[in-house]
């Protein structure tokens, strides 16, 4: 109903996805415009280049927006890819392209909305790389141990939230008492979700094979 | 009913599936200047616009991982892989994606989609044109695998694909788009899902599916001079794979050859004679047998391809074994 449709553990199996569903609105004229998030990492698959190809060749309506946060998982940007300028691969396509200081909330903003807005008007779309960093591990597994402490500091100096409350508390559009109850419903907001998430009922054994095949043929459901 | 090629039957379901609903479209390599590599969709791009028959390029991955946003988006996507060797450059998105996500995503996700692809040896294309690698598809949950045998099935299991919500593999035998048969024009009482009895017999019970059914036929022929009736099931769909025939079959044969163009290890046959020996084991006057492809890449050289594949002779010589 929202029109979310979530992501694939696959690194970039969901490129393709957004292309059929960018093709779906271009051929009913829905006006809709298709934005997929992929890591650096995704840049190295086929499917990455195959997408580009195949949206700007057919001119369809996606923001293609990479999440360049310099590690695929754990290997550095420049030891996986041999030119790093990644919104710059996009000319190779015909693209047109941007990449934007992703720790900075409003050029973020700023710059997503220029590339929606280059959608619409030219109904080809838009590669945007977003300059920014994995803050914590990369998982509870990951100790960590292939990037140097002080890379990791200088980027956690530039908390893209931490700056974005500095910069509002500085112009006066926040203040303290404010900020300490944002940070309160929000933290609220996450513990709710996880009370109610652990107080539900688990899921029946009976729905193991629900909704492999559509309703009609699946075994029976329980309401 | 007209007397129709296997690939001109495909052409009719696929310009039936076009007109009938404007949600489908169909796409791949070569499908619409070219005509298609085998020549299924000729007419279909003048016909139907390039809007809805779309020339892709050598993108297998994303061409069909676009059909699978498509049809997530309510599109009624028909893909053509030119042939299932090229379909392991999918692969990932056919399993991982296609197959999964209305179960991951508690039924909020459909993926009505079609896949067609060529399969199978015989005409001396190599080794990376020529297996059969249905049953690696027919292993996925979440997906159903059509293997069309005839001229009617060709035409019409494309409409049941189609009015499927699910994902569908439909497996075209590559030597079988020359193959004439009298085609039916209506789908009034046809099920793609079910195995079907070809012929009735009552001494033996041959199993077989796509480009081997017609060997299968010629096998039974003989064996029926010889004086040996034999039951031959097409199994037309390997998932949901319907048993029921080949149980209440060799449930009255006895004995059982099941005839299938992958290899034997850990494929088609192996499922078919597993599910004989569990549910009609008491049945059997002897142990099922398997006539399946050797197990080396298909080779080019004409008669080592021959060599490889099950024909006529080697399925006759297991019968006779079986009956004797």
């Amino acid at each position: 109903r929202l029109r979310f449709y979530g992501g694939t553990a696959i690194v970039g199996g969901e490129l393709p996805l957004a292309v059929g569903l960018a093709l779906a609105d271009r051929m009913r004229a829905t006006g809709s415009v298709t934005a997929v998030f992929f890591g650096d990492g995704a840049v190295a698959e086929g499917t990455f280049h195959e997408s580009l190809n195949l949206a700007a060749l057919w001119k369809l309506p996606v923001v293609f927006l990479c999440e360049n946060n310099l590690y695929a998982m754990g290997t550095r940007l420049d030891r996986h890819q041999a030119m790093t300028d990644i919104h710059a691969k996009a000319a190779g396509y015909g693209m047109a392209a941007a990449a934007v200081d992703g720790m900075d909330v409003r050029a973020m903003e700023a710059a997503s909305r220029e590339a929606v807005e280059s959608v619409r008007q030219t109904g080809t779309p838009f590669l945007l790389e977003a300059r920014t960093y994995r803050l914590r591990a990369h998982s509870m597994y990951d100790p960590d141990r292939y990037r140097p402490k002080e890379e990791v500091a200088s980027w956690q100096a530039r908390d893209p939230v931490a700056g974005f409350a500095a910069r509002l508390t500085a112009e006066g559009l926040l203040d303290e008492a404010a900020w300490q109850r944002l940070e309160a419903e929000v933290a609220r907001e996450v513990a709710d979700a996880v009370a109610s998430a652990e107080a539900a009922p688990r899921e029946p054994v009976a729905d193991l094979t629900c909704d492999l095949l559509a309703a009609e043929e699946a075994m029976p459901c329980p309401a | 009913m007209p007397r129709l090629s296997y690939r001109e039957a495909i052409r009719e379901g696929l310009r039936e599936a076009l007109a009938g609903d404007e949600r489908v479209f169909l796409m791949g390599e070569d499908v619409g200047r070219y005509g298609g590599a085998y020549a299924c969709s000729r007419g279909l791009l003048e016909e139907f616009g390039p809007d809805r028959v779309r020339d892709t390029p050598l993108s297998e991955a994303s061409f069909v991982g676009a059909g699978i946003g498509a049809a997530i988006a309510g599109m009624r996507p028909i893909v053509e892989v030119m042939t299932i060797n090229f379909a392991l450059l999918a692969f990932d998105q056919i399993v991982n994606n296609a197959a999964t996500l209305r179960h991951m995503s508690g039924g909020q996700v459909s993926v009505p989609l079609v896949i067609r692809m060529a399969t199978g040896a015989g005409r001396q294309l190599a080794a990376q044109h020529s297996h059969s690698l249905e049953v690696w598809f027919a292993h996925v949950p979440g997906l159903k695998v059509l293997c069309p045998a005839t001229v009617t099935d060709a035409r019409l299991m494309l409409a049941g694909a189609i009015a499927d919500p699910n994902p569908v593999i439909i497996c075209e035998h590559a030597c079988l788009y020359p193959s004439e048969g009298e085609c039916a024009e209506t789908g009034e009482g046809f099920d793609p899902w079910r195995s079907v009895l070809r012929q009735r017999g009552d001494a033996i019970t041959l199993v077989t599916s796509s480009g081997s059914l017609p060997k299968v036929l010629d096998t039974a022929e003989q064996l029926g001079r010889e004086g040996i009736s034999a039951d031959v099931i097409d199994l037309r769909c390997l998932r949901p794979l319907d048993l029921r025939p080949v149980l209440a079959s060799v449930r009255r044969t006895g004995r059982a050859v099941v005839v299938d163009e992958g290899w034997q290890t850990c494929g088609l046959a192996a499922e078919v004679a597993a599910a004989i020996t569990e549910q009609a084991f008491e049945a059997l006057a002897k142990p099922v047998v398997r006539v399946c492809t050797a197990e080396v890449p298909i080779p080019y050289a004409a008669h080592l391809e021959q060599a490889a594949l099950p024909h006529v002779e080697r399925i006759v010589t297991a019968a006779r074994e079986l009956v004797g």
